[in-house]
């Protein structure tokens, strides 16, 4: 074991011989152990759907949030250490409200994810405010803003590519290749939210319901559903 | 703050063709406080013949009755009026007697001459006088006043022409001054005779 | 050849290296303050003072706001002047923070908008954060809290931050020396005598939505017309539980002839 990585797994800036960061490939696999989240873009707007893993009874489902709105116009879905993504979470909060007080503008979905991915990037500098190692976190950003509905997928090497569909998360091989074969670009807002809810089926443990999952649309604006909106999409299923 | 500004004040004064008009604005302040909004500050010294007073109120009210004095006493002397070139030395005469405590006025004097011709002038508070042949401004905001009459004045109008535009040259001029404004009034003096009118103006 | 003695000097002035200086151009106010940086001098207290005497922000303004049955009110005039020179008519005196919250402004302007929309950024961000509006009382203490952190620097501002919360209609002076009292009504500016003393004469609890917005328009139209660094035209605007909404602009050269028609 100590032979097989040899010692260029320990420091977070030091690359291997054969140029690769080991600490940064170890983060990517740490979402591999996340819930699986589910991004759609349509031209209505963009549908994000998480799973929650509810591990016991007693666990109260409303507490466990892993869709959370930036701005009015953009929302994020997370898989991997969610106390990591509060972090970013926070930093994009105040970088879209900059943003603003600036420019008198709404931040681009696209500006805000190259800030949240200059900042995954930012570790082991040894600065007091910054962290030590990579974010163990991978995000689904779902914008609306001047080009339309965006989605954006932020990894811990600080990698953001666009999609049409995508699936993070434990589940995620399978729920991308259900996604590829089943989406659409004329799919409406509402068939998003079905495709996106019946991939997340396929791929969880546990039986669906308005507890265990949490979808939210931006279209144009963030909105996160009730349970009794959750219940009407599980129906449709 | 300038004691020259303590009450707020505009005045203009301008050429036509054979006529002349002068006109104020009706502010009275102590600083930034309104008092009265009916302080005229033209004064007819004859009828061919007016001036115009800006700077403090007080000195203004003093002057005033040392120019009809001495205008009185010319009068029952030469058994004439005085002319306004004439008055117009005297005023400076007057200004200039208390040269190491002056009186915080500044003059402007409009009328029309025996042959007929206008003639204005502008004084500083020491009777520096500076005539003009198109028009003079005098009061706490000179700058917005002159903009102003650059602006609209031209040469040889008629006495309803030049009431209308020495009025907006007024009206706009005290737009941008705090201290002067709430209203004016304007005299037009031609060889037949002078009328007077009021303006209504922004009351803030 | 310069010799560098920075590192003498105390870190409060010292000049910072090209890479940070650099870093300092493009940072942002951050949610709680921003961090200027101060001027390269000896002595930075008596330096500021003469800054202040040189820039000294003009003072002409009246503001009121007032909390009746129907909500708030929050009336304003709209001059700008230079000394006595009338540098604008139409400025927009009422800060609106968010649909819930407006502030005024009074003092120095850019002081006023700057930290009142630093104050927007930190009341979009509680709420982000908990889920639920900040309080009026919460939004007045962000913004007392920041003032308090510039307190002797120079910052002018006397402002009313005013609001619709779960506790109904509030209203709350704050101002430059980080003074902040809870009321029910307040004017501000060099106008402010006049409009208070119409404000006290009409002033009831139980007011009509239109009683009390017409008590506003008329207590700033009357300091417009006896304030001369107040003047331009006459905003209202009145906080319900649905949020702010702009009641109306009157331009003070009509308003005049409307309460007083000319003969």
């Amino acid at each position: 074991m100590f032979l097989t990585r040899s010692e260029y797994d320990r420091g977070v800036n030091t690359f291997s011989p054969e140029g690769r960061l080991f600490q940064v490939e170890y983060a990517i696999e740490a979402i591999k152990l996340g819930s699986t989240a589910v991004g759609i873009r349509t031209s209505e707007g963009v549908v994000l759907a998480v799973e929650k893993r509810i591990t016991s009874p007693l666990l109260v489902p409303e507490s466990v949030e892993k869709v959370m709105e930036i701005d009015e116009h953009i929302g994020c879905a997370m898989s991997g250490l969610t106390a990591d993504a509060r972090t970013l979470i926070n930093h994009a909060r105040v970088e879209t409200q900059n943003h603003r007080f600036t420019y008198n503008e709404p931040m681009t979905a696209e500006s805000c994810t190259q800030s949240l991915c200059d900042l995954a990037l930012r570790f082991g500098e040894g600065d007091d405010d910054l962290p030590s190692r990579p974010f163990g976190v991978a995000l689904l950003l779902a914008g609306y803003d001047e080009s339309g509905p965006t989605l954006y997928h932020t990894d811990p090497s600080g990698t953001f590519v666009q999609y049409d569909a995508k699936a993070i998360g434990s589940g995620s091989e399978g729920a991308q290749t259900s996604l590829q074969e089943n989406f659409r670009k004329d799919m409406t807002l509402k068939e998003a939210e079905t495709l996106a809810l019946s991939t997340l089926k396929a791929v969880m443990e546990e039986k669906i319901s308005a507890t265990n999952v949490d979808i939210a649309s931006v279209a144009p604006t963030f909105h996160l559903y009730s349970v009794g909106e959750l219940e009407e999409v599980i129906g449709r299923l | 703050m300038s004691i020259m500004s303590y009450n707020g004040s505009a005045i203009i004064a301008m050429v036509g063709k054979d006529c002349v008009a002068i006109c104020s604005d009706l502010r009275f302040g102590v600083q930034h406080q309104t008092l009265a909004t009916d302080f005229k500050k033209i004064f007819k010294i004859n009828d061919e013949c007016y001036v115009g007073l800006s700077g403090l109120g007080s000195d203004m009210q003093t002057l005033r009755q040392r120019f009809v004095f001495r205008h009185n006493l010319y009068k029952l002397r030469e058994d004439r009026n005085m002319k306004p070139s004439t008055f117009a030395n005297m005023v400076s005469a007057v200004l200039y007697e208390k040269r190491f405590g002056p009186y915080f006025c500044e003059p402007v004097i409009a009328g029309l001459e025996p042959d007929g011709t206008p003639y204005i002038t502008g004084m500083d508070l020491l009777g520096a006088m500076a005539p003009a042949s198109d028009f003079v401004v005098a009061g706490d905001n000179t700058e917005s006043l002159f903009g102003a009459c650059e602006s609209f004045w031209r040469p040889d109008m008629n006495p309803e022409e030049l009431f209308e535009t020495i009025s907006q040259c007024l009206l706009s001029g005290v737009n941008r001054d705090c201290l002067a404004g709430w209203g004016g009034v304007v005299t037009v003096i031609t060889k037949d005779g002078q009328f007077t009118r009021s303006l209504k103006g922004r009351m803030d | 050849m310069k010799l560098d003695l920075s590192a003498l000097l105390p870190d409060s002035i010292r000049p910072k290296a090209p890479i940070d200086a650099a870093l300092d151009d493009v940072h942002l106010p951050g949610p709680t303050g921003a961090n200027f940086p101060l001027p390269d001098v000896a002595d930075v207290d008596s330096f500021e003072r003469q800054v202040v005497e040189m820039v000294k922000p003009s003072h002409g303004t009246t503001t009121l706001s007032f909390i009746f049955q129907g909500g708030v009110i929050v009336a304003v005039d709209s001059r700008a002047s230079m000394g006595p020179y009338i540098s604008s008519q139409t400025v927009k005196k009422v800060i609106e923070i968010n649909p819930y919250l407006l502030g005024t402004m009074a003092g120095g302007a850019a002081d006023c908008q700057f930290w009142q929309r630093n104050l927007g950024i930190q009341c979009r961000l509680h709420e982000l954060n908990n889920k639920e509006r900040i309080s009026v009382a919460g939004a007045s203490k962000l913004l007392a809290n920041t003032l308090f952190s510039y307190r002797g620097m120079g910052l002018s501002m006397g402002t009313m931050v005013a609001g619709w919360d779960h506790k109904g209609p509030s209203l709350y002076y704050v101002d430059s020396e980080a003074q902040r009292i809870k009321g029910e009504r307040f004017s501000v500016g060099s106008g402010s005598v006049f409009a208070m003393g119409i404000l006290d004469q009409g002033y009831r609890w139980d007011l009509s939505d239109e009683e009390a917005r017409e008590l506003g328009r008329r207590a700033i139209y009357h300091a417009t017309f006896r304030d001369a660094m107040s003047g331009g035209t006459v905003s209202v605007y009145h906080v319900t539980k649905d949020g702010w909404v702009k009641v109306s602009g009157d331009d003070v050269g009509e308003l005049h002839y409307h309460y007083y028609p000319a003969e």
